[in-house]
């Protein structure tokens, strides 16, 4: 015992954000924790309020001493130990919940003051802050999977993009406190299992069930550009008796869109279709044949569902949830050219992973057991934080999670929408 | 000589304390002058008195002793050493003659055994020691010592108890000494100066002084000195026979002196020789330590040798009635044959001896090959080297078949997505062909459809009773499932369909014209759809195919893999084919031998399949007749799949035994896999598109095999075991009760006795 309190490795600590200090060997004593090495480092750069910081060494979180690290590791007292710092995240925090009938599908939080819920009630619905239903967007005849907002130079409009169970999307707009179906976005035979709108707002990609990515103007058109179905008399009869009887009840029926490009490249159901955030041009898909897709190629993990796609704020990289428990992480600059995904192995089998909007480096992966789990990208090993998305046991899946900026996380599943507050420094 | 040291008997016989004092009192008695002296210079009893040590060494030469007496036994007793009398008796009997005493005393002389004098000898002039002679009369005995206590040497314990100690010569009792307390027994020691000097009697029960002799002989032993005080060690060398004057001067013979006293010998010289040569040379070394092995070593630390104990030889052959010396007739050899025999060279022959026969064994003579047959025997055990061959020599890994590592092997489920609860046991579950729902049915008569991926249930069907078996249409441009519930077949709709599928399943379940049913179809058994109109979350069926009330629980539905025949059984052993555009059904077999397992059509020929309770029976559905009798040797069968090309067939049982048959090959199964489970099989399913099946059983596992089939009919299957999925809770002694595949990803449906319906993934 004495012979190990008395040792000290040698460590450099770097870091890649703005608390850099120099960048020399430090002796430390074996018996440092993270704790002990935070206040070396707040020491060194005498920051006026203190700041945790959260220590990697080789892609894992430390979370025993020094020492013991390095019995583990079985590292010898001579090398030395290269160690990142980050500032480590707060445990997040449960703030409240938005509770719903039936589960929800999607949430968005992306419009500051505004809550956006799709529910497998059909319905999509706009919450404020002080969670009241501001207003109630109908339409859909099936489960809405997705919602999300298209951003527009005015702030004031109120543009929503919704795609359904019902094998059709929709664009819908709140105008003067009424919700009113502007379009509904006809190409697919399944189910559509995403919309999301590009930067501008000018480009909508939906993906589906049946193999195909849309790619879409979002303007709307004067005339219905899709024929009205003709066939058989008797079940558009009753189908438009059960719509009728539903929601339709504006005098001004959505018009009838098409996409301007279909994409053919998956062979699966395709669970997302994103713009990518800086370049207008590009866009990712994945699928449960396991890819994912670029204009320009894919990247096929074999025999693995890939159940949703994220791309980091810096759009340098491309996470896929997939269903044997992994995140993968796709460098986005040079894809599809160099495919050595980072694996990210969770306890569960992801079901929605969401990127930081500002932090290159955190993203959520909400799994099949009910957990939320925050991690870091230069931590592979582990997660840096997990907490529960519904504390009911018996009702405690989850379909989303999105985290928004001031630090929310909304997340949707079996009761509803939970709201957090998962803070990064 | 001995004359004055002898004291009347009577003296003698008395108490010794009483003697002492006696002989204090009467210092009278003739004593020796060299006592006197020797007295002086005993710096031992220095404490004792003088006159104490005087009158002491007085009375302990023998009284008994007669100094002519030469019988040295008896002075044993005393502690004198006999050997050392011996040799200084035996010399002073060499001149036994000459008897001129001289008082010549001796320093330091204190003799308790009998007393020599030293004397001047009359021959030699030089002093010697004669010891008194005994008289052997009975007086000479020492056992009639003047004792008081006559018990003799008995353990003196056998006296505590009474108040004497013992008898004396005269019978009386001699009676116990007053015995001071522990206080008086300290007194004396610090009053008596010679306490110390004594000793405790056993036979007088009391302490008596030790006497001088006695205390000198304790110091002499003390000292590791010789006991007897008249012994002198350093005595001078008496020259008998060599010396000045007795040199002798003739030779006692006269024979001439040998050549060997004086000179060295030559065989001697050249021993030493060839010792010193093999020194020079090296092959002797002188001083070499004589082994370097340790003394003691671990006799386990070497291995033990690898190579084999050397081999016994093997035993000579045993005699045969040839070898007898009194054969049968029939071994004797004929005149021929003994000429033949003797013609041949000796080697050639086949064996080395006649037959011979004697009467009697006496008149056998000596064997004169003997020494010549040992002789040849040895050799060949010398030449012939002998190995000991084993009798199979391969490699027992060799005969094993190489399988694959599983790893390999991959895709197969290896973890448990989610689970789907339900309240009572979960029967059976079907999996839409577009692998998006699930439906689960259970015992209360619960259906449930619910999102593959998500588990989010979508709708829930209620039934009265229990539900008997779930089948999904395979077709893709319609999407219903038929439910078995008692006696009647429900076709129901899943939510959620895309509206051109809907209208095409509505059209083909609900058409405008319903067909009518031909005139051959069984008149009990009706088809009747739904009154309402269909409403894609509708809870009641579209359809309903209701059987004749006859028949009790529908137990199996399978699907043609058109998707327009489903084939029902029910527990009343029925079975029915029915057909869902034109609404006929009809039953294939009029008679069935045996209870129905279970039915299922060939993938891509019109055949079906029945299993009953033993058998498998394949039939042609055109020509209606039996293809062929599928032995298994399964007691009872639950299960049947068939794999997607057709050609292959599995057949589990409620024994354990999962029986594999290459339909081309043979009617009895091509493998059996027996030892997979501990309990009873329950379902059987193999993978449409992947190579992969899959057993579930009552032991509550699933078991997934990898089962590759080839295309060219030379190389046999592959099968692998590759993973057991453990989750599920054995309830009531049932495990996991159906398993189903999704049709394009190696994801597997299993539902259990306890309610869940879990799905694997990879």
């Amino acid at each position: 015992m004495e012979s190990n309190n008395g040792r000290n490795v040698q460590v450099i600590l770097k870091t890649q954000t703005s608390y850099q200090i120099p960048a020399e060997p430090y002796m430390l004593p074996v018996a440092f924790r993270r704790y002990h090495l935070s206040q070396l480092i707040n020491q060194v750069l005498s920051l006026p309020t203190p700041v945790p910081f959260d220590f990697i060494i080789n892609g894992e979180i430390l979370s025993s001493t020094l020492g013991d690290w390095c019995v583990e590791k079985k590292l010898g007292e001579e090398e030395i130990i290269e160690i990142e710092y980050i500032p480590s995240v707060l445990p997040p925090q449960k703030i409240s919940s938005l509770p719903h009938s039936d589960w929800v599908s999607s949430v968005s939080v992306a419009k500051k003051g505004y809550f956006l819920t799709g529910s497998y009630d059909t319905e999509v619905r706009v919450f404020n802050e002080s969670h009241e239903v501001l207003h109630t967007v109908s339409g859909h005849t099936g489960p809405v999977s997705d919602v999300s907002w298209i951003p527009h130079q005015n702030p004031d409009a109120m543009l929503i993009i919704s795609s359904s169970y019902d094998t059709t999307a929709r664009i819908s707009s709140i105008e003067g406190g009424t919700a009113r179906g502007l379009a509904s976005l006809h190409l697919h035979t399944a189910s559509v299992s995403s919309i999301r709108a590009n930067g501008s707002g000018t480009h909508l990609l939906t993906a589906s069930w049946d193999h195909l990515i849309g790619l879409w103007t979002s303007d709307i058109p004067e005339e219905d550009e899709v024929p009205v179905p003709v066939s058989s008399e008797e079940p558009t009869r009753k189908r438009r008796k059960l719509a009728t009887s539903s929601a339709r009840t504006d005098v001004h029926p959505p018009k009838r869109k098409a996409p301007s490009t279909v994409l053919k490249s998956h062979t699966g159901r395709v669970s997302k279709a994103l713009f990518s955030l800086d370049d207008d041009g590009k866009a990712f898909s994945s699928g449960w044949d396991c890819t994912v897709g670029l204009c320009t190629g894919t990247a096929t993990s074999p025999e693995r569902a890939m159940v949703d796609l994220a791309l980091s704020a810096d759009s340098r990289s491309i996470l896929g949830g997939l269903c044997d428990r992994n995140v993968l992480l796709y460098s986005a600059s040079d894809f599809p050219s160099n495919l050595q995904p980072i694996m990210f192995t969770n306890t569960s089998a992801p079901v929605a992973i969401q990127t930081h909007p500002t932090s290159p480096h955190h993203f959520l992966a909400a799994c099949q057991d009910g957990m939320v789990r925050l991690w870091d990208i230069r931590s592979s090993k582990n997660a840096v934080a997990s907490f529960e998305g519904f504390t009911d046991v018996s009702k405690r899946k989850i379909t989303s999670v999105e985290w928004g900026r001031e630090d929310v996380v909304a997340v949707g599943g079996e009761e509803g929408v939970c709201i957090s507050r998962a803070a990064i420094r | 000589m001995g004359v004055p040291a002898v004291p009347p008997k009577a003296e003698a016989s008395g108490q010794k304390r009483k003697r002492k004092n006696e002989t204090n009192g009467a210092p009278e008695l003739p004593s020796f002058g060299p006592l006197g002296m020797e007295m002086h210079s005993d710096e031992e009893n220095a404490a004792v008195g003088s006159g104490d040590e005087e009158s002491e060494s007085d009375h302990e030469s023998f009284p008994e002793l007669d100094t002519r007496d030469d019988s040295e036994d008896d002075t044993s007793d005393e502690g004198n050493d006999p050997e050392e009398h011996d040799g200084s008796s035996s010399s002073s009997y060499l001149l036994e003659d000459s008897e001129d005493e001289v008082d010549v005393s001796q320093d330091d002389v204190v003799n308790i055994g009998p007393r020599a004098t030293t004397i001047l000898s009359k021959i030699t002039g030089r002093p010697k020691r004669v010891y008194p002679e005994i008289v052997p009369d009975y007086d000479s005995d020492s056992s009639t010592e003047d004792d008081p206590n006559r018990v003799g040497n008995i353990p003196m314990h056998w006296y505590d108890d009474l108040p004497h100690l013992g008898y004396d010569i005269d019978g009386k009792k001699v009676l116990r000494p007053a015995k001071g307390d522990e206080l008086d027994k300290f007194l004396s020691t610090v009053d008596d100066p010679s306490s110390w000097t004594s000793g405790f009697d056993k036979l007088t029960q009391s302490d008596q002084q030790l006497t001088s002799e006695e205390l000198d002989i304790i110091r002499r032993l003390q000292a590791a000195e010789v006991p007897d005080a008249s012994y002198n060690p350093y005595e001078d060398t008496v020259e008998w026979f060599t010396g000045k004057g007795k040199e002798e001067v003739m030779p006692i013979s006269a024979r001439p002196e040998p050549k060997r006293r004086w000179q060295p010998s030559k065989w001697e010289k050249q021993k030493v020789m060839k010792i010193v040569r093999a020194i020079r040379q090296g092959r002797i070394l002188p001083r070499k330590p004589t082994s370097t092995q340790p003394q003691f070593y671990q006799l386990w630390a070497t291995p033990a040798s690898d190579h084999p104990p050397p081999l016994p030889a093997p035993k000579p052959p045993l005699p045969t009635n040839a070898e007898s010396y009194n054969p049968p007739a029939e071994y004797l050899p004929t005149p021929e044959e003994k000429t033949e025999w003797e013609a041949t060279d000796k080697e050639d022959r086949e064996r080395n001896f006649l037959p011979q026969k004697y009467s009697a064994l006496r008149l056998v003579p000596g064997y004169d090959q003997f020494i010549q047959e040992r002789f040849s025997r040895l050799l060949d055990l010398y030449l012939a080297p002998r190995i000991q061959r084993k009798k199979l020599n391969i490699d027992p890994d060799s005969l094993l078949p190489q399988l694959p590592s599983p790893q390999s092997l991959k895709p197969f489920p290896i973890f448990e997505l989610l689970r789907q609860e339900h309240g009572s046991k979960a029967r059976c579950i079907a999996i839409s062909p577009d692998g998006v729902w699930v439906a689960s049915g259970d015992e209360s008569g619960l259906v449930k459809v619910w999102e593959i991926a998500v588990g989010r249930e979508a709708a829930r069907y209620q039934f009265e009773s229990r539900v008997g078996s779930i089948a999904w249409c395979p077709r893709d441009d319609v999407n219903f499932f038929v439910v078995g519930i008692d006696q009647a077949i429900h076709v129901l709709v899943p939510p959620y369909i895309p509206l051109a599928m809907l209208i095409t399943t509505l059209a083909l379940l609900t058409p405008v014209n319903p067909p009518q049913p031909p005139s051959s179809s069984s008149p009990s058994l009706k088809w009747v759809a739904s009154s309402t109109a269909p409403v894609s979350r509708s809870p009641s069926p579209l359809l309903t195919i209701h059987m004749p009330p006859s028949s009790s629980l529908v137990k199996q539905i399978t699907f043609h893999r058109r998707g327009d025949y489903l084939a029902s059984i029910s527990e009343s052993d029925s079975v029915w084919i029915h057909q869902i555009s034109k609404r006929h059904s009809q039953a294939p077999f009029k008679k069935i031998k045996g209870t129905v397992q279970r039915v299922q059509f060939h993938p891509t020929k019109p055949n079906f399949f029945v299993a009953t309770q033993r058998y498998v029976r394949m039939y042609d559905l055109a020509a209606q007749k039996l293809l062929r009798t599928l032995q298994s040797g399964i007691r009872w069968i639950s299960s049947l799949d068939i794999h997607p090309s057709g050609d292959h067939l599995i057949v589990g049982g409620y024994d354990r035994k999962l029986c594999w048959f290459d339909l081309e090959l043979s009617e009895k199964p091509y493998k059996v896999l027996s030892r997979y489970h501990s309990k009873a099989i329950r379902s059987l399913h193999f993978h449409p598109t992947y190579p992969l099946f899959a057993s579930s059983s009552d032991d509550g596992t699933i078991q997934i095999f990898h089962a590759r089939v080839f295309s060219d009919y030379l190389t046999d299957p592959l099968i692998v075991p590759l993973k057991v999925l453990r989750g599920h809770k054995i309830v009531e002694g049932l495990g996991v009760l159906e398993i189903r595949w999704l049709r394009d990803r190696p994801w597997l449906v299993s539902s259990g006795a306890d309610g869940v319906v879990s799905l694997w993934c990879n």
